[in-house]
């Protein structure tokens, strides 16, 4: 069997559909914020990936995972069960589905990290049940063959027992 | 008149619907990846918010803008009252230059507390999005005084319009 054409459509990104009421005496203001979502195509153009990693990983309180996009460390696979070889990335959505314990994302400071913050010291932290999304929509995305890595540590603020991180990557195959 | 009650319904946040097709000789490989969005309602427990800011921001060629959330006289929610957020629990930034990067955070000690560090700072590329949830009944605390800082990194020659919504407790 011979495995080989991708496609890939779809939409992945922020929808908005809010609408904010203010009540008066025989009126009431209605004010919808609306944000469509993000429409992307197989390839390699602006808008365009052809790689998705989709996984949930585990952390034990206080640990640290590194997830290196380019290698496909540790034992990274795509969405097909190929070993992950991204080399630019283009979308990232994080989740910390704890309900007691904080997410640190990035900061290895090794100077590895892919480069969604301005410096691979930052750190973000994403709260209990927070959620992270970020893209880049260009052509090229941003380089991951340097700077590899996404690294996930627990903050340490919750219970014993493992925290379960939903992470979903978008971009360019290797 | 009396202005007072406030609803706010609706959904916000990640969604995601995609599908990755891998072909083999006589079979092709569907792997949906599907993420539902996130629901929020009036309130201030979790998962619920009372103010809203929606609002497109300019920001000059090599310029920084400094949103001050909690007091602020100039930014008003999108009932047009002065921004008085004491928590924010939902941040999407979207930045709509097609040629400057912006730099969002790290202005020190009244730097909204998103990053581990207050001088941490998060690029966002042209075209590109940020968003950050806190569901939590207590949400991100932006008292006294706590800003968003957008900054405008230079590059070519126009300013840009950064799309700002935020949603939090009043």
């Amino acid at each position: 069997m011979t495995f080989g054409t991708t496609r890939l459509n779809g939409n992945a990104g922020v929808s908005i559909d809010i609408t904010a009421f203010l009540a008066g005496d025989l009126s009431e203001i209605r004010v919808p914020a609306l944000v469509n979502n993000f429409g992307w195509q197989y390839g390699v153009g602006a808008n365009q990936v052809d790689v998705v990693y989709a996984d949930t990983i585990t952390l034990t309180l206080g640990s640290t995972v590194t997830l290196d996009l380019y290698a496909g460390t540790p034992g990274l696979l795509d969405v097909h069960g190929r070993a992950l070889t991204m080399e630019a990335i283009k979308f990232l959505y994080v989740k910390n589905t704890s309900s007691d314990s904080g997410l640190l994302i990035g900061g290895g400071g090794g100077g590895d990290d892919i480069l969604i913050f301005a410096a691979t010291s930052d750190i973000l932290y994403l709260p209990p049940g927070g959620v992270f999304l970020w893209y880049d929509p260009s052509a090229a995305g941003v380089a991951t063959t340097v700077k590899t890595d996404l690294k996930l540590m627990d903050d340490s603020a919750g219970a014993a027992g493992n925290r379960l991180i939903e992470v979903i990557a978008m971009g360019l195959d290797g | 008149m009396t202005v007072g009650t406030t609803r706010i319904t609706g959904q916000a946040g990640p969604a995601i619907d995609m599908t990755s097709f891998l072909a083999g000789d006589l079979t092709e490989m569907q792997v949906p990846v599907i993420l539902n969005n996130m629901g929020w309602t009036y309130g201030t427990g979790a998962n619920q918010v009372n103010v809203v800011y929606a609002d497109t921001v300019p920001v000059g060629n090599a310029a920084t803008v400094t949103i001050d959330l909690n007091a602020s006289a100039l930014y008003l929610d999108v009932h047009t009252r002065a921004l008085t957020l004491e928590a924010v629990k939902f941040v999407y930034i979207k930045n709509n230059s097609t040629e400057a990067t912006l730099e969002i955070l790290g202005t020190g000690a009244t730097s909204l507390g998103i990053c581990k560090v207050n001088t941490d700072v998060i690029v966002i590329r042209p075209g590109g999005i940020f968003m950050w949830t806190d569901p939590s009944a207590a949400g991100l605390d932006c008292e006294p005084t706590v800003s968003l800082k957008l900054t405008h990194d230079g590059t070519g020659t126009d300013g840009v319009n950064v799309d700002v919504i935020i949603l939090g407790l009043d």
